[in-house]
């Protein structure tokens, strides 16, 4: 509670229907005499509102400063424009209403979950709340972040360096100046410029430690103009060409390679598959499962790397 | 924690607009619908019943009726409409909507999920570059499998399904009634009650090689409801990882029961079911995993694996 008796909150709201009501520019001094809430010295009450106004401005509001009179620029003025205080979507549909509400609820993790059901409640405060209408479509399932998302969501926003300790072939510290977030394959990603390594790296947010902290300074780095997070995966995904293999299979069995093979038949117990593959790990994973029901005959290097790979597991 | 006079002018402010959309509802209801607690929304409106325009007479103050089991406004003065999207809330919106646009079959729903996804991305008028993005993978379903699935699922149908088991490497016939779908790391599964295992399976779409609608026997229908009491039983299984594995164990966080660093490799124990399945991704595993116990299932993964290295003699 404040000198005045008035909360806070009480305040900040009333602060916000003043300037919101108000189509010219109130000027401080009018705001200390007519809105309930500010007492004491003028000292105080400046402090008060300044740190009320950035309140509001982090509460999204957009508050505009200005002047009546362009003859005294320097009596500033404050107020908030209606048209860009409140939510015009246009209408929405019982579908659409649907489709975002489908949306909004596809997140377990609890910053974009919980924003998602405040956007939600908005459209409800326009449309009152509508009979939900099934849609039948699945639910994505995607790894939940929690702490970790609400921190550096601000840090790629306000542009703060990160540090925290990452976990991958060696835990090692990193700093990080980062460009943005991505959901790739179910699990998110922080994509940003290695400090250290001078390169723009990506980091699975699973493997960074809770020792994560940002700076406290805002707008450190700027993000390269030409850095876009999509072009930077499909860089990733379409570094490999296909390269071509040749694997002997039981009859009836190997089914997942048989699902992308073009299989001959061989002999009675054996068939012959060939296949085009982007990346060695994935055929030599996908030979492996199939046990002894695949092997692999050519080209020989890769046979023998596939032996050595083997090998690696039997001798630790 | 404590929450701050912030996050409650938030709440305080959005309360306004929605009460005056959705007028009789009780504090039980509004706490529920703005996840706190029915006291604070009692203070909040107490609070709301002081605030209002400057003069801040009855005419200038915000009114309603406010009561336990019904709550009203009168005059919400100047706060009737709802305050503006923040970029985290259109953020969700928008990434929910790039989840599900690749998931939807029918054309017309298609197109009015990718126009409302225009929509909100022109509301956020910024610079171009958003702050997280969904990085689209490639197509692992098959759009007529989808289709006959999506069908069982609205008319609660059964289905009769080819179906390539990941864990046996065999192909089977079954008969399965479809519960729900899901996405997980870009592949797509149904949960279906299966006739032949007694039990619900998932089943994941790429694997699927046909599946027709059927209808399900007087005998399937009566082995539905049956209930499985007993979990078949658990093996404890522990393994020490190279650190380049660490994303199996990410991947197979419910299977793992725990994961602690052991000089520069990883010691997990698994508590898991289907041993078939686990040997054969271990085994698919890159670079070094030595199994430690049990034994049974030490002696069968170094069995296997000498088996298949037989092979290249």
């Amino acid at each position: 509670m404040s000198e005045s008796g008035v909360e806070k909150s009480e305040r900040l709201i009333n602060l916000t229907m003043a300037l919101l009501a108000s189509r010219r520019f109130l000027t401080k001094a009018e705001i200390f005499r007519s809105v309930e809430g500010y007492a004491g010295s003028p000292e105080t009450m400046e402090r008060m509102f300044e740190r009320d106004k950035n309140d509001l401005r982090d509460l999204g509001l957009e508050i505009e400063v200005g002047s009546e009179d362009p003859l005294f620029e320097d009596e500033a003025g404050y107020r908030i424009n209606p048209k860009r205080y409140s939510l015009d979507i246009g209408e929405l549909d019982q579908t659409e209403l649907a489709l975002l509400s489908l949306a909004a609820n596809q997140w377990q993790n609890s910053l974009l979950s919980k924003s998602g059901q405040r956007a939600i409640r908005k459209f409800e405060s326009i449309e009152g709340v509508q009979e939900p209408v099934s849609l039948a479509l699945p639910f994505v399932k995607s790894e939940i972040p929690a702490e970790h998302f609400a921190l550096l969501w601000d840090a790629v926003e306000s542009r703060k360096e990160v540090t925290f300790t990452y976990h991958s072939l060696q835990s090692t510290v990193r700093r990080v100046a980062p460009y943005g977030l991505g959901l790739h394959q179910g699990f998110w990603y922080l994509i940003g410029l290695d400090l250290d390594k001078s390169e723009i790296r990506n980091f699975k947010i699973v493997r960074i430690d809770s020792d994560l902290s940002a700076g406290k300074k805002a707008g450190v780095f700027d993000r390269p103009t030409d850095f876009s997070l999509s072009v930077y995966f499909d860089r990733r995904d379409g570094e490999n060409e296909g390269e071509d293999a040749v694997l002997d299979i039981r009859v009836g069995k190997a089914q997942e390679i048989r699902a992308i093979a073009s299989v001959q038949p061989l002999n009675d117990d054996w068939d012959r598959a060939e296949i085009t593959y982007s990346s060695r790990g994935e055929l030599f994973e996908m030979t492996a499962k199939s046990l002894t029901s695949a092997i692999i005959t050519e080209p020989a290097d890769l046979r023998e790397e596939f032996i050595q790979w083997l090998k690696e597991k039997r001798h630790g | 924690m404590a929450e701050t006079a912030l996050e409650r002018t938030s709440r305080a402010l959005d309360l306004i607009p929605f009460v005056a959309a959705n007028p009789g509802l009780s504090i039980d209801e509004l706490a529920l619908k703005f996840e706190s607690t029915p006291s604070q929304i009692f203070k909040d409106l107490e609070m709301l019943f002081m605030c209002g325009l400057p003069g801040y007479t009855h005419l200038e103050l915000i009114d309603m009726e406010l009561e336990e089991d019904y709550v009203a406004i009168r005059n919400p003065q100047n706060l009737d409409k709802p305050r503006k999207l923040s970029r985290i809330e259109t953020a969700s919106l928008t990434l929910g909507l790039d989840l599900l646009i690749p998931l939807i079959g029918d054309e017309e729903l298609k197109r009015k999920a990718v126009d409302l996804r225009g929509r909100f991305t022109a509301l956020l008028n910024e610079d171009a570059e958003p702050i997280a993005t969904v990085i689209q993978g490639e197509e692992n379903s098959r759009a007529e499998v989808d289709a006959v699935i999506a069908q069982a699922l609205a008319q609660q149908s059964s289905l009769e399904i080819t179906y390539r088991s990941a864990s046996t490497d065999e192909i089977s016939t079954r008969i399965v009634s479809p519960i729900s779908t899901y996405v997980e790391r870009n592949h797509l599964y149904t949960i279906a009650f299966c006739s032949k295992a007694g039990e619900e399976r998932h089943f994941r779409h790429d694997r699927i090689l046909s599946a027709r609608a059927t209808e399900v026997s007087e005998r399937q229908k009566t082995e539905r409801p049956r209930l499985v009491l007993e979990k078949p039983d658990l093996l404890e299984v522990t393994a020490l990882f190279a650190p380049r594995n660490r994303y199996f164990l990410e991947a197979h966080r419910s299977i793992v029961e725990s994961v602690v660093p052991h000089g520069s490799d990883l010691l997990a124990t698994f508590s898991i079911g289907d041993y078939e399945w686990l040997l054969r991704e271990l085994l698919a595993l890159p670079g070094r995993v030595e199994v430690l116990g049990p034994p049974e299932f030490l002696r069968e993964f170094y069995g296997r694996l000498d088996a298949v290295l037989s092979q290249y003699r």
